[in-house]
């Protein structure tokens, strides 16, 4: 009996042996048909927008996205200790504008042009101005921006039309109150709103101070965006000169840093030298402040969110004064070691494609896509998501119209000289260093960083690209209104 | 068999082979064929037991550490086309002890390390006393003490970032309450490192207090009671028998606090991100910089096996009075 028994067990084991080999050889099958890819990206809302864009992609393709969300400041680290391992870790990858140069020049990032070409992928619908500042160098596309943080300014719109404040406004200034064309105005506005308690706001006596500017001033690269690619280049001033040596001593340079620290930083809540965009936007969103600074326009979600925080807040943006505003966004290649090029491309492709972008905007994202920041009808009830996007349109098309493109975005240190930025603008705005001091260490910085002359890599604007200094121009009847 | 033959064996509980009969077996005066046998076997078998752990010390501690002194030694800078390049000498370390930033981060962590430590130490030895002569709850105030560490410094980090904001914190709150005028903690550049260092402080003053007063509780009750008899003030007590017999304690918990202080990294990645400027920018915080911003892991190597160098010879400046202490001790019985 026991023999029996024993005979019985084998035959169940072979048995189970035979079903599980099988089962393992169609699995394996099916997997080796299927190809799967791996993205690298930054977690948050985006990443989780692009999961449900990934299986529509899987439906169509039958290729696999896998999305590897990885906190935002980890994301550079990670992918270049992969992309120097070479391990093909990663077949896509998001970076930021200004980690461009750098992977792109160390060869990390494989180009599109052939795979946009077979297909017959169009850019054209995409902002020229970020295609440029993001995704080309060398005159060859590496990647293709999905998401654009391009900055402008948020107001309060119920301030800046109140009539007791226009008027008063009026009288000290000599010019109407509204969307500031310059950064004086810019200061004079957060001048004009900063109150003491016991003074009046809107006819209504204030029980706590009232700032006139959110200030993104702690030790993030938000700073950087504020300062340096923003006020400083309304300014005159550039990170790098068109000679490749730093720009940051120049008399315009240190003007503007000195211009943030002395006419805008006063006019900020305390906590402005540790803040990031973050709590500018929570300082509007608790009505501890008027204006913010140069902010990034994706961040409108967000800032409209004071609508129903604050009694009687209207919100407003504008585009920032000048020709000059951050242009930047996060953007998707295909890394140099992934085991499926093709089909990273094809992603990659679909990713930027107006159809992918118009469900993206739906979600709340920020699209690069001009047709869908020009699409009336499909912004039409998403006042909550999409009433930025004629802002951010104007600020993407006079940064077109103006060539602001900095030299910084063509230097393959981008990124080292960006990180020595933080801590410079950092320390001359909590005055550990004077603006002087501070910018004359960052430059030997990026002398160090560049060993020399930076060599500024951007033959394919044409001989004798310059930025053209233009008006400011924006249309404030594009807004759409509360 | 000797004695001292016969104890390897019974240290890891095998019984001295006796003879079938129930006689010792003759003495001998030097190892038979079967001892050395057994002998190599021990040595073996020593070796089975530790080579899990050398391995992993290889691999997890010598490997990187020699892997560290060769890129030290070399032109590494990962995002340029010179990736791991030539050996240079000690032109790294050249470069280290002339880099302005290196000094002055290296001094700020020697000032952190200071002030917390004696604060914690004092504050931890104080509380630790306190809960000694309680009579009740000592319990669920240990309980308590226990919280700070037992929380992820991440989270904990984020909380007090939060409590510091110069607009929505805590303790402005406080601070206005009791009509003192709001500070901006953490981006005043006076009062970021404080700041810090009292977070720190909150969160590891409970570790010493722990410790000592496990070692308050593990004292032998004796020479008190002696000291009692003969009349002896509290101070004396203190100076003569409590102290110098928690030294050993007290010596380990410094040693430790003090290697914690200098590693610092986490709190500053979560309070000020080195900032503003560079005021709260740390040795630890300087060398991640220079390793994973700018990638230039031979300055980074290089800046680290000067930390640990500097590391290890203030703990054997500190140890090496109370292992002579051990030492003496040992020799007296």
């Amino acid at each position: 009996m026991f023999r029996t028994l024993k005979l019985g067990l084998m035959a169940s084991i072979a048995r189970l042996a035979v079903v599980l080999a099988l089962v393992a050889a169609f699995s394996g099958r099916a997997s080796a048909e299927q190809v799967t890819i791996t993205w690298a990206t930054l977690g948050g809302f985006y990443t989780d927008l692009m999961q449900d864009l990934a299986n529509k992609f899987e439906q169509k393709t039958g290729v696999k996205v896998k999305i590897l969300s990885i906190d935002l400041a980890q994301l550079y680290e990670k992918q270049i200790i992969e992309a120097v391992g070479g391990t093909g870790a990663y077949d896509v990858i998001t970076y930021a504008s200004h980690w461009k140069p750098e992977y792109a020049s160390a060869g990390w990032m494989l180009p599109l042009d052939d795979q946009m070409k077979a297909t017959g992928y169009d850019l054209k619908d995409i902002a020229p101005a970020l295609v440029d500042t993001s995704g080309r160098w060398l005159g060859k596309t590496y990647g293709l921006p999905y998401y654009t943080f391009t900055m402008g300014q948020f107001f309060r719109m119920d301030l800046f039309e109140d009539p007791g404040e226009k008027a008063a406004f009026k009288a000290k200034y000599g010019h109407e109150l509204g969307a500031p064309k310059s950064y004086e105005e810019m200061a004079q506005i957060a001048e004009f709103f900063h109150r003491k308690p016991g003074q009046s706001l809107k006819g209504q006596v204030l029980t706590k101070e009232f700032y006139g500017i959110g200030l993104m001033a702690g030790r993030f690269n938000h700073i950087v965006d504020e300062i340096a690619f923003s006020l400083a280049p309304a300014m005159g001033g550039s990170i790098i000169r068109d000679d490749g040596k730093p720009g940051v001593i120049d008399p315009a340079f240190v003007a503007a840093v000195k211009f943030y620290v002395e006419k805008l930083l006063p006019h900020a809540p305390p906590g402005a030298t540790t803040s990031g965009y973050d709590e500018v936007i929570a300082q509007m969103r608790q009505g501890l402040i008027a204006e913010t600074g140069p902010m990034y326009l994706d961040q409108w979600p967000n800032a409209v969110k004071t609508e129903k925080e604050v009694p009687g807040a209207e919100m407003g943006a504008c585009t920032l004064p000048m020709s000059a505003t951050l242009v930047g966004a996060f953007n998707i290649g295909v890394a140099k070691d992934s085991k499926h090029p093709k089909e990273a491309a094809q992603w990659v492709m679909y990713v930027a494609s107006a159809e992918a972008q118009r469900q993206f905007a739906l979600g709340g994202g920020s699209t690069a896509v001009v047709s869908i920041l020009k699409d009336k009808a499909l912004q039409q009830g998403h006042r909550d998501t999409m009433a930025h996007f004629p802002v951010l349109l104007q600020a993407l098309q006079h940064t077109e119209k103006a060539r602001f493109y900095p030299n910084i975005y063509y230097v393959a240190q981008a990124g080292k000289i960006y990180e020595e930025e933080i801590s410079a603008m950092s320390a001359a705005v909590s005055k550990q260093k004077t603006p002087e001091e501070a910018m004359k260490d960052l430059a030997e910085k990026i002398t160090q960083h560049c060993g020399g002359v930076c060599k500024v890599q951007n033959a394919h604007l044409g001989a004798g690209f310059s930025p053209k200094p233009l008006p400011y121009t924006f249309d404030s009847s594009t807004w759409v209104r509360k | 068999m000797s004695q001292d033959q016969a104890l390897p064996r019974a240290d890891h509980g095998l019984e001295a082979e006796q003879p079938g009969d129930g006689t010792m077996a003759p003495e001998q005066s030097g190892p038979t064929p079967t001892t050395r046998r057994r002998s190599l076997s021990d040595t073996g078998y020593a070796w089975l037991l530790v080579a899990p752990a050398l391995v992993i010390i290889f691999f997890f501690a010598l490997y990187p550490l020699g892997y560290a002194v060769a890129l030290s030694m070399r032109h590494v800078d990962l995002t340029s086309s010179v990736g791991i390049g030539p050996y240079v000498g000690l032109d790294n370390y050249r470069w280290a002890l002339h880099d302005k930033q290196f000094w002055v981060s290296a001094g700020r962590t020697g000032l952190f390390a200071l002030v917390v430590v004696v604060v914690e130490m004092s504050l931890g030895i104080w509380i630790a006393f306190l809960l000694n002569g309680l009579r009740w709850l000592k319990g669920l105030f240990r309980s308590f003490l226990l919280l700070p560490l037992a929380a992820a410094p991440a989270a904990v980090g984020l909380i007090w970032r939060n409590m510091y904001h110069a607009d929505f914190g805590v303790f402005n709150s406080l601070v206005a309450g009791l009509h003192l005028p709001e500070q901006n903690w953490l981006g005043n550049q006076r009062l970021a490192l404080p700041s810090v260092m009292l977070f720190d402080i909150w969160q590891w003053t409970p570790f010493v207090a722990v410790i000592v007063l496990a070692g308050l509780q593990s004292l032998p009750k004796e020479p008190f009671e002696a000291a009692e008899l003969d009349g002896a003030s509290t101070f004396m007590v203190l100076r003569r028998l409590t102290f110098p017999m928690l030294a050993p304690v007290l010596t380990l918990v410094f040693v430790l606090r003090s290697i914690d202080a200098i590693r610092l990294y986490d709190p500053i990645l979560m309070l000020t991100q080195g900032g503003p400027g560079t005021v709260t920018e740390t040795l630890t915080f300087y060398l991640y910089r220079v390793g994973m911003k700018f990638f230039r892991l031979d300055q980074a190597s290089t800046m680290a096996l000067l930390f640990l160098y500097a590391t290890i010879v203030f703990c054997l400046m500190v140890m090496r009075r109370l292992m002579r202490q051990m030492a003496e001790r040992a020799e007296r019985r």
